[in-house]
């Protein structure tokens, strides 16, 4: 089996129930808000961002640290491992890409239907629901290269060389978020225009992908603690 | 069979299988277990087993058939006792009468010990 | 053939092997001998590619072996710690075990769980010395890789299982012919089953030999301390023990019998020397 298709049968399991307390969260919260105003802001781009953002850095973490020895010891070459975690990370990324305007979406039409959309609240639009495709999609992939940057530092190197490694590792999160981040009314609150930010943050990751690449690709796999 | 460390395994495999020749747990045309079996019974490696029925074939005391398998030798037994023989005085007598003399025993006493045992 | 060509193995400053040099023909039994931290486990990283050597070469069939996909999806290593996360149970890395590996037998894992009685719901943390080494074993029989190296996984099970191990070994071995190789300081028990032994000391190789030319290597020749020394002199000395006129000598040589005789005669009496004697009178030797 490819490392990607055996990526998604051990996340199967995982994925849907996550999907699953994620919606219903992101309900709680926005009934509980309702109670007071009608939503003047999107619940969805706040919490299904927050929630794109650190689920894949995780999954970036994880796939050192659990996974990459998971798979080298049972044959896999470190090469393999790194084209089909990009593989899967991709997939994932593309996933969440679609899920927040999908969700802006669904969220919009729900408050609508009950009368709770308030005034503020930023209606989606084909354009605006392209646009949000076009910030996730950086975001998420940048997020997952930095999780698996930062982990890789520790995983290969002593402490100290982990935390100059963490420090860079973090710069695509860093500059993912400052360029192409969105507030709760889904815009991009600074001044960079859109293609210049996306450009930048896609450098950034590509750099910092590439010293991944490097780094992995003849690491160690250490022994377990006993 | 136990195995020791007195001489290599594979040389230990071919006396106990000339052992058993000359004893009649064996017989003439008689199948021998295939090194594979042996090496699984004995728990040991069947390279050595191996080893050990090649040193047989060498001597004559196996011969193979093709595709079927390792079979004791037609004149083995006799081959065996002969070549035993040979060896009885040489092995067995002599250093009987060094360690007798060694101890101080006479070999008129041994001659009449044996002749008990006529 | 598995050729090592110069490899060694550092660790910054230290030097856990250094140039070693082996051909290894495949399809045989190997016991890799050596005291502890005297890199067999170094050495069998890089063998098995979960570490590049510091430098040299290692080659399967020809091709060199670190991230060769063809050579490391036929190579099973499996190391003592297990090398799994503390929160996957059993059961899924015997699933995990089946994606990737081209030869995996689930039914003989199965039946191989069941031997050693291993509860295959348990997290890896969660097992007993004993299992983990046990389910060490399975993972590394039920592979079917054609180069398995098992590092002093079953040090961990008690006599019998053991005992069962060595068995189903040889059981499996002589069904499925592949390379093993078995890394171990319990010599005695297993030197049987190796073919050939690999002694490594200190980061060095010291040999690589039929393990019946080991056997037969040395004596050990026990007697009054002068008849001794006048027999055992010009030959090379392992060790010795005196005891008030008695010494008793390991000598790295095989008198012929007409020797022997000889010997006895003036009151000497001869032993063998088994494989684990030798090996730590080599060992202890080469300090």
């Amino acid at each position: 089996m490819s490392v990607t298709r055996a990526l998604f049968r051990l996340y199967r399991p995982i994925v849907l129930p996550f999907a699953v307390i994620l919606a219903v969260a992101d309900l709680i919260a926005t009934v509980a808000v309702a109670q007071f105003n009608d939503l003047g802001f999107s619940m969805w781009m706040v919490l299904g961002g927050q929630a794109a953002k650190y689920w894949i850095l995780t999954i970036g973490i994880m796939l050192v640290v659990m996974h990459l020895r998971q798979f080298v010891v049972n044959g896999a070459t470190r090469h393999e491992f790194l084209a089909g975690t990009a593989v899967f990370g991709m997939v994932l990324a593309v996933a969440w890409a679609i899920a927040i305007p999908l969700g802006h979406g669904i969220e919009s039409a729900l408050l609508d239907a009950f009368g709770r959309r308030g005034p503020g609240y930023p209606v989606p639009t084909a354009g605006g629901a392209l646009r949000e495709f076009g910030q996730q999609l950086p975001i998420s992939l940048a997020y997952l290269v930095s999780g698996a940057t930062i982990a890789t530092g520790f995983y290969r190197w002593r402490p100290p060389i982990g935390l100059v490694v963490m420090v860079g590792g973090a710069v695509p999160a860093v500059v993912a978020d400052w360029q192409l981040g969105f507030d709760e009314w889904g815009g991009i609150p600074n001044n960079l225009p859109f293609a210049a930010g996306l450009a930048l943050s896609l450098a950034t990751t590509g750099l910092v992908a590439w010293g991944l690449h490097r780094a992995v690709s003849d690491v160690p796999i250490r022994r377990t603690a006993g | 069979m136990a195995f020791d460390d007195r001489s290599p395994i594979y040389l230990q495999i071919a006396d106990g299988i000339k052992n058993d020749v000359l004893s009649g747990a064996l017989k003439e045309d008689e199948q021998v277990m295939s090194t594979n079996q042996y090496a699984a019974f004995y728990r040991i490696n069947p390279a050595t087993a191996a080893k050990g029925f090649a040193q047989l074939v060498d001597e004559g005391v196996l011969y193979k058939r093709r595709g079927i398998g390792m079979f004791v030798s037609p004149d083995a037994r006799e081959k065996l006792r002969r070549e035993r023989r040979e060896r009885f005085f040489t092995e067995v007598v002599e250093p009987m009468l060094a360690e007798a003399k060694r101890i101080g025993i006479e070999v008129d006493e041994i001659v009449r010990h044996l002749g008990g045992a006529r | 053939m598995i050729e090592l060509r110069d490899v060694s193995v550092r660790y910054g400053s230290t030097v856990a092997v250094e140039g070693v040099d082996l051909d290894l023909p495949t399809g045989k039994i190997y016991g890799l001998l050596g005291r502890n931290g005297s890199g067999k486990t170094s050495l069998l990283s890089a063998l098995a590619s979960f570490r590049r050597p510091s430098s040299g070469t290692v080659r399967v069939d020809g091709q060199d072996a670190f991230e060769n996909p063809a050579v490391m999806r036929q190579t099973c290593f499996i190391r003592d710690t297990l090398d799994t996360n503390d929160s996957d149970r059993v059961r899924r890395l015997m699933t995990f075990a089946g994606w990737m590996r081209p030869h995996w037998d689930a039914d003989y894992a199965a039946k191989l769980l069941d031997l050693f009685a291993i509860d295959t719901r348990k997290r890896a943390a969660s097992l007993s010395r004993g299992q983990k080494s046990a389910v060490g074993v399975v993972l590394g029989l039920a592979a079917r890789a054609p180069l398995t190296i098992l590092d002093e996984t079953y040090l961990g099970m008690d006599a019998v299982a053991r005992a069962v191990f060595y068995r189903e070994l040889l059981a499996d071995y002589l069904a499925h012919p592949r390379t093993i190789i078995l890394s171990t300081h319990l010599i005695e028990e297993v030197a049987d089953l190796f073919e050939r032994v690999i002694v490594i000391d200190r980061g060095r190789l010291l040999l690589h030999e039929e393990t019946d030319e080991l056997r037969g290597r040395g004596v050990t020749v026990t007697g009054p301390a002068a008849t001794v020394d006048t027999f055992v002199a010009g030959h090379p000395v392992l060790g010795e023990q005196s005891l008030g006129g008695m010494r008793a000598v390991t000598l790295d040589w095989r008198p012929e019998p007409a020797e022997v005789a000889r010997g006895e005669a003036a009151g000497l009496t001869f032993g063998p020397v088994g494989v684990q004697d030798m090996f730590i009178h080599l060992t202890e030797a080469n300090r």
